[in-house]
């Protein structure tokens, strides 16, 4: 990105002979999504195992969470990864406003994801059920002073999968986060004419980054909520 | 719709498309929550719950990403990350399996 925004100040004043590698920049944007797809398939990879070992505890586990939140949110990723979708048609059709429109859009869904996610969590923490708190194991040691009776706290089994649950859909939130961001930038970008029906390489590889995160949210929905 | 354009063309995918691909990841929703309270026995379940979530990626790869329309090099970079992942998973749980 810093590279491509450097390459458009030193060449804004020769428009008409703009080098220019649009495949290049999809290809680099790839690249880029496949260590994402590896970061995220290492995690997948120790929650199977764990999944695999421990069966019993994370189904138990498992069942904590609100399935109906969970419905939510996917529903609204997919609805924000067809307006991405949809913002690159309308740019590539010279309508730059409803482009953006769009794109405002799925910012909408992103804070929708957000706000339902923030719920999920703090909805959690009331119930003691982080990592640390007197339910968790290994957590507080004044057990006592809770008034928490040996059958409430999780087996270490449970609490590996509140742990998985926390850095999965925690790092998957980040990248809800980040790619609101990037959709911002191209909004400003298509606002001042730098991305254009002609030009909208970064624009598609914003809507690349969004289409992962919904990808993402695809496969741990029913690895957290549902099975 | 129509995808015969020249080699290096952009495509530029229909709202009515994209909206039926839309429609499609939500019947593939429906059906993962649906099965799910259907309760399969254990590992029938997480097999159907992932090949979904599978059907669901390929729809989000190939026609929101852009895959069906850009150059096949993109396609075979994409199916190699897949496979990598597909066969360390593979691996990690030959050791887990048969240890």
């Amino acid at each position: 990105m810093a590279q491509a925004a450097e390459l458009h100040l030193t060449e804004a004043h020769a428009e008409h002979d703009e080098h220019r590698d649009d495949i290049g920049s999809k290809l680099g944007m790839w690249f880029f999504l496949f260590t994402e797809i590896l970061l995220f398939g290492g995690l997948f990879i120790v929650y199977s195992v764990y999944r695999f070992k421990h069966a019993e505890a994370f189904a138990t586990a498992s069942a904590e969470l609100d399935v109906f939140i969970g419905t939510i949110n996917t529903l609204v990723l997919i609805t924000s990864s067809m307006t991405v979708a949809m913002s690159i048609s309308a740019i590539q059709r010279k309508k730059p406003r409803l482009a953006i429109n769009l794109l405002w859009f799925t910012i909408f869904c992103a804070g929708v994801f957000m706000f339902n996610k923030y719920f999920e969590w703090g909805h959690k923490f009331d119930h003691g059920i982080y990592p640390g708190s007197s339910i968790f194991p290994g957590g507080s040691t004044a057990r006592e002073a809770w008034q928490v009776t040996p059958s409430e706290v999780f087996a270490p089994a449970e609490g590996m999968f509140f742990v998985l649950y926390y850095l999965m859909t925690g790092l998957h939130g980040l990248h809800v986060i980040i790619g609101s961001i990037f959709i911002i930038v191209i909004i400003a970008k298509i606002k001042r004419g730098t991305q254009s029906h002609d030009n909208f390489a970064q624009h598609e590889n914003a809507g690349l980054y969004w289409h992962l995160v919904d990808l993402i949210w695809i496969y741990l929905f029913p690895l957290m909520y549902l099975i | 719709m129509s995808d015969n354009h020249e080699a290096h063309a952009h495509h530029i995918s229909s709202f009515t498309f994209l909206a039926w691909i839309w429609v499609g990841l939500l019947v593939f929703t429906a059906m993962t929550v649906f099965l799910a309270d259907v309760q399969f026995s254990g590992s029938l379940g997480i097999l159907v719950a992932m090949a979904i979530a599978t059907l669901k990626a390929f729809l989000v790869v190939y026609y929101y990403m852009h895959l069906k329309f850009d150059s096949k090099v993109f396609s075979i970079m994409v199916g190699i990350c897949f496979a990598v992942l597909a066969v360390v998973i593979f691996v990690t749980f030959l050791d887990y399996i048969f240890r």
